[in-house]
């Protein structure tokens, strides 16, 4: 049984078309022209308990949208959500009562307000038990260094602390579900990595069902499983992260520093890609070329100064998805 | 019901923090309202008693509609829900376990609270002390007065939060909410004049409109003019204007919910 299912769901946005100048602006307040954006289109998976789960895709690819959707602030356009057997957007109190959601851009926390008493006033809110409160704060406290920054107000926190304060406040009624939609944008390195344990942590002792927006992907491969990724609105990829790099991992990338900038480069089954000054690189597929053979190739026609081969990595793999879809 | 309450008293001790704006508010209300009575002591030198209302009379009715406009000015919460959904906050609160227009009425609950202890009483027991007021001719009129007060401010709260929920279709509400409670509610409400000193017609439109109930009534029913089966009346109308002020609030807060188009993120 799925705690999550998303069939053939679909997010249209109406804006208002508006045409320039001044006969256009007023024309365009009478007839009301629209132009349509399939934000999300047709999209179908399906969660089960205790998957972590990395939602990516490019700007505007439609993430938010369908988290909002999950969430149940957003009604679909059209298709099916169920979430633990509600509909989201339905039954709105319900669903948000057992789920936890941290926007990265955004708190939920009481801006003027101590960080402690945004806390009090989220356990009557959603009406924890006294004791399970304590010992939910007590952990998070614990867990996440919280302690030095209780008592000040929210409006005077780093972006580290405000972030750890609002994953507590997304946990603190015990949710079957995490949504975090970029909970590590703008954090440094190590707050990053703390945040990354953290939520592996709590998926693994309390099973909570994690998903998890994200630009940087340093953050799916190291803490998800698996990887779902939509373009454009579309989903185009959904499965394992080691498959995926199998899959579309093929490329190798050969990084050379030649002696004086070429602009002949031309090896057979070899493709430049990118190209900075003196410096080029090259890919190639390592299943049916040799690096040494590219090597040589170039060598023999080209002086080089310095090389280095790079194996594909997920950024790599995700960047050329992107760029030119997943058939390539 | 406890977690609405929690709403409240956080809006409270917000409030608290505000001290500076609220002498000022305090000190200018005061002002006045000592205009408005030496005002009336002078229009009544040559008369005894108008429309039903004798010097005492027309002062207590000024000192307490006064008071009530207080809540007015300190409600704005058609402010705080348009500034909440542009700022897309309104997202962080539909994805609580709440209900949104308790939730409102309960933070501003929370703020009128604190209006209520630091600038109506004090302004109440100021001028009972220096002008020799009248009290409500009974105990149970004074019963009645706060009912009645109490269904004012849910009628207020009604129209402020339906007007607020607007911002939810269109980008700016403050022309609605200028024409709305800066003239309607100002012309209609009896705030600064009991509405049987209007003119037939006048008083005719108000009698039609909700905004007597927010003032008028409460008041006159204090000073004793408004008693009898009219007062029976006036309840039932208050009555009826709360409630379905506060059904057509939340409809149009779900129909807004339904198109609701949370920006950013
Ligand atoms: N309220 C809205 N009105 C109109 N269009 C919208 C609205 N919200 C989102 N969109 C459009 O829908 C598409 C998907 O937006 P969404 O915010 O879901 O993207 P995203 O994947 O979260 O992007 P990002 O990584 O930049 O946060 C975009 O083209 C965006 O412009
Ligand atoms: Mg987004």
């Amino acid at each position: 049984m799925p705690v999550i299912s998303v069939e053939h769901l679909c997010k249209d946005f109406k804006v208002h078309k508006r045409r320039k100048g001044f006969w256009g602006s007023l024309s365009s307040t009478v007839t009301r022209e629209y132009d349509i954006i399939k934000a999300v289109e047709d999209v179908n998976f399906t969660l089960e308990r205790g998957e972590l789960v990395g939602y990516i895709g490019a700007n505007g690819a439609g993430k938010s949208t369908t988290i909002k959707m999950l969430t149940g602030i957003l009604v679909p356009t059209s298709g099916h959500i169920d979430v633990m057997n509600l509909t989201p957007y339905l039954h709105r109190k319900e669903n948000a009562r057992r789920i936890g959601v941290v926007f990265g851009q955004r708190t939920q926390l009481w801006w003027d307000l101590p960080v402690i008493d945004s806390f009090e006033l989220l356990k009557h809110i959603y009406e924890i038990p006294e004791n399970r409160y304590k010992h939910n704060l007590e952990f998070f406290s614990e867990l996440l260094q919280l302690r030095p920054f209780l008592c000040t107000p929210v409006r005077k926190l780093s972006l580290g602390q405000r972030m750890r304060c609002d994953l507590t406040a997304a946990l603190l009624h015990d949710p079957e579900i995490l949504y975090l939609d970029e909970p590590t944008i703008g954090l440094d390195v190590v707050a990053k990595e703390q945040v990354r344990q953290f939520l592996k942590q709590i998926n693994a002792e309390r099973q909570v069902t994690v998903i998890l927006t994200t630009h940087d992907l340093n953050d799916v491969e190291q803490v998800c499983g698996r990887l779902i990724i939509i373009d454009k609105g579309k989903l185009i990829y959904d499965g394992g992260i080691d498959a995926l790099k199998n899959q579309y991992g093929k490329t190798r990338m050969l990084i050379v520093d030649l002696a004086q900038p070429y602009t002949d480069i031309d090896l057979e089954a070899v493709s430049l890609t990118r190209r900075e000054e003196n410096r080029i690189w090259l890919a190639f597929d390592r299943d049916t070329l040799p690096a040494s053979e590219v090597i040589s190739q170039l060598t023999s026609r080209y002086e080089v100064r310095d090389l280095t081969i790079s194996e594909p990595e997920i950024e790599e793999i995700v960047r050329r998805i992107y760029k030119f879809g997943m058939s390539q | 019901m406890r977690k609405y309450l929690a709403f409240s008293a956080k809006a409270f001790q917000r409030t608290l923090t505000y001290r500076f704006e609220l002498w000022m508010e305090l000190a200018i209300n005061v002002l006045f309202m000592l205009i408005y009575v030496y005002l009336w002591k002078a229009l009544y030198t040559d008369q005894t008693s108008v429309e039903g209302y004798d010097l005492n009379g027309i002062l207590t009715y000024i000192v307490i509609s006064q008071s009530l406009l207080t809540f007015v000015f300190t409600l704005r919460i058609s402010r705080t829900i348009q500034a909440k959904i542009r700022a897309g906050e309104v997202a962080t609160d539909l994805m609580k376990p709440i209900d949104f227009q308790m939730m409102t009425l309960a933070t501003a609950v929370g703020t009128s609270l604190h209006t209520l202890l630091f600038n109506m009483l004090p302004k109440v027991v100021l001028f009972y002390v220096i002008f020799k007021l009248s009290l409500p001719p009974s105990f149970l009129t004074a019963a009645l007065f706060i009912v009645s007060a109490v269904l004012g401010y849910v009628i207020l709260f009604g129209i402020e939060f339906i007007i607020g929920v607007l911002a939810f279709w269109l980008i700016e509400i403050y022309g609605i909410y200028a024409l709305v409670i800066w003239g309607l509610h100002m012309l209609f409400s009896g705030y600064f004049l009991p509405l049987e000193f209007y003119p037939a017609f006048l008083s005719k439109v108000a009698e039609v409109l909700p905004f007597r109930a927010i003032i008028y009534i409460p008041t006159a029913l204090y000073t004793g003019n408004l008693a009898g089966s009219d007062l029976s009346t006036a309840l039932l109308v208050q009555l009826a204007w709360a409630t379905v002020l506060m059904a057509l609030g939340r409809i149009s807060y779900r129909a807004a919910f339904r198109k609701l188009v949370v920006q950013g993120g």
